[in-house]
């Protein structure tokens, strides 16, 4: 075969390889939708399909079937692909930058963070504001402290990746120790309002909660691709990445910022669910390698599955009756992750 | 007047040098380079040889502008290097940094394509992918274009590497030891491939490397490095003699030469030197 030949048959294949990778990342897309489906479908309050059908269609419906399907369960249903998206591309990214596959927005302590605001502002009290709108501030202002201290030193040229995820270890295990504290010190069923925050569900998704989530997502997402062929560069290594034109010190902040403020938000409204954010990126780099512009997709539309289906879950196990969404994540996606690691080797 | 010569008085009038005035590099505690002045002229291959540890790499990561100096100055024809602006004085550049370990699951292909960084978008157009093809086929890897590069030996990431740099379409080539993970058949394409692309491409290219008769075979000029001093600088058989060699490295050292007259430094069993007396 002739030089040219060789070329345009090489160029091919990597056409194929793209399209097969945009393939896969429609599939799982089609596969977090049916997940929607069953979301929306299925809930405690046993109404039939065809109620819910009837009621999505714009039908004539009894008000509290109404209520049910366009209050609860729709915003809740679109709130568990949102928050999975977020918390997967969280995961690709911190991992990205760290270059370490064991990170996530978990690990760096953000979480934990989020369940320390959460909990002062339940003991101690909302200053007046409703406590559905102070909980999520007091999350979200801790996540950004606990972002700001990573921040500084991510700013610092001296620390390195391993450094950066150490000092995250560390932060998390200051707020979990503080949490604990805050519970220690409360009256048992204000430390058990704080418990049930902590393990994580949708169920007090509004409109609005839904709609902020979105839109801070879409748009921290947007501004994260922007950097996608920089943010592939880094992982060959910062020293190898600079060599390329990148400035490794900028991106750092950069994606570090956008990720804090993604991951602060969804976790300020739903929660501590902290697997998706290790898992996701996971199998999407097992499915398409780390070149961001199929990776970031494919861990968001997987990130988004995999919390949608864990929603489903936690309305079937027990019938009629609705676990906290957190704990089946981590309960369904371990066995999960266990088998993908296995199966890989 | 040989070819080489010719082509070598063209590149002064037309193309810039790179110029290194009295230059200090302080690393940590230990000075890695001590007034150290140099000119490297394009469409030629530098070599930077001496033994471990005397700031060989630190010379490349200084004229990268990634180690600040001391003292003295670099210039690219009327250009200085400086920190403000790093980014357009490292456009010019294509830097291999030591070592083969990459532990990111990217096709060999992808890893080649980040060399154009800047033109990369979404969607990767034909003429760019035809571009870094041409660049893998002439280097022997365009049949590993679709291989994870983890899968990769340290050879044929090395050579993955060097397609990289050579995409950028670099001014100045700087190869920290290129050819380290590499066999004797990969060893010599790929020096063959640095000669031609800087004598074509009228690249300045700069070379650290270990093997002082791959050096011989390779290099326009080879400078030997000492304590971050430069010992000498030449033409191999100027420079690369066991007098100033033996010393240096702390071994005897014999020089011989082959079939086409070009020097091969050979070093002596200290063992059989005992036995020989």
């Amino acid at each position: 075969m002739d030089t040219k030949a060789i070329l345009v048959e090489t160029i091919q294949h990597q056409r194929q390889l793209e399209s097969r990778r945009w393939r896969l990342i429609m599939w799982v897309s089609a596969l977090a939708l049916l997940a929607l489906v069953f979301d929306i479908a299925i809930g405690p309050s046993m109404l039939t399909l065809d109620q819910v059908l009837a009621a999505l269609m714009g039908f004539d419906v009894a008000p509290m079937t109404k209520v049910i399907v366009y209050d609860l369960r729709l915003p809740m249903a679109l709130m568990a692909l949102v928050v999975g998206a977020s918390l997967g591309v969280g995961g690709a990214e911190i991992q990205t930058l760290l270059n370490n596959p064991m990170a996530s927005p978990y690990t760096l302590g953000l979480a934990a963070a989020a369940g320390l605001g959460a909990s002062l502002v339940i003991a101690l009290g909302s200053f007046g504001l409703p406590l559905i709108l102070a909980v999520p501030i007091g999350a979200f202002s801790m996540t950004m402290l606990a972002s700001g201290v990573l921040f500084v030193l991510a700013s610092m040229s001296r620390i390195s990746s391993h450094m950066l995820i150490l000092a995250g270890i560390a932060l998390l295990f200051l707020f979990q120790s503080l949490l604990s504290l805050v519970q220690y010190l409360s009256a048992p069923e204000v430390s058990q309002q704080i418990l049930f925050w902590l393990f994580g569900n949708l169920t007090k998704t509004t409109w609005t909660s839904l709609g902020v989530t979105t839109a801070v997502s879409v748009v921290c997402i947007t501004l994260l691709m922007r950097h996608a062929w920089a943010l592939t560069a880094l992982r060959l290594g910062e020293a190898r990445a600079a060599t390329l034109g990148v400035n490794t010190h900028r991106l750092r902040l950069q994606v570090l910022f956008l990720v804090a403020v993604m991951t602060s938000v969804a976790i300020s409204f739903v929660g501590v669910i902290g697997f998706i954010g290790l898992v996701a990126p996971h199998i999407a780099r097992i499915l398409v390698g780390e070149d961001q512009r199929f990776f970031v997709p494919l861990s968001m539309v997987t990130g988004a599955a995999f919390l949608s289906i864990a929603s489903v879950l936690s309305k079937v196990i027990v019938p009629g009756a609705l676990f906290p969404v957190g704990i089946v994540t981590a309960f369904v996606g371990v066995p999960f992750f266990f088998w993908i690691i296995l199966i890989r080797r | 007047m040989t070819c080489s010569d010719i082509s070598e008085a063209v590149s002064q009038t037309t193309m810039p040098a790179l110029r290194l005035d009295e230059i200090s590099i302080v690393r940590g505690a230990t000075q890695t380079a001590r007034a150290l002045s140099a000119e490297f002229n394009a469409g030629q291959v530098y070599a930077i040889l001496g033994p471990n540890g005397t700031g060989k790499s630190s010379l490349l990561k200084a004229i990268f502008g990634e180690l600040s100096l001391s003292q003295g100055r670099i210039h690219y024809g009327p250009h200085p290097l400086s920190m403000r602006h790093l980014a357009s004085w490292r456009q010019r550049i294509g830097y291999m940094p030591q070592g083969t370990e990459i532990d990111v699951s990217l096709t060999v292909l992808e890893v080649v394509l980040l060399g154009k960084l800047d033109a990369l978008h979404m969607y990767v157009g034909d003429e760019l992918l035809n571009e870094a093809l041409e660049i893998m086929q002439q280097v022997g890897i365009v049949d590993l274009a679709h291989r994870d590069i983890q899968t990769l030996s340290g050879g044929q990431r090395q050579l993955a590497m060097f397609c990289q740099v050579l995409l950028r379409d670099p001014a100045i080539m700087l190869l920290d030891e290129p050819v380290s993970a590499l066999d004797m058949h990969h060893q010599l394409n790929l020096l063959e491939q640095v000669h031609q692309e800087t004598r074509q491409r009228r690249l300045i290219t700069i070379t650290v490397l270990h093997d002082l008769s791959l050096a011989a075979q390779f290099a326009d000029q080879v400078m030997l490095l000492g304590e971050g001093v430069l010992q000498a600088s030449g033409t191999p058989h100027d420079v690369l003699t066991p007098e100033r060699l033996s010393p240096l490295y702390g071994v005897a050292v014999e020089r011989l030469y082959d079939s086409a007259g070009i020097p091969v430094i050979r070093p002596l069993r200290q063992m059989n030197r005992g036995l020989v007396n």
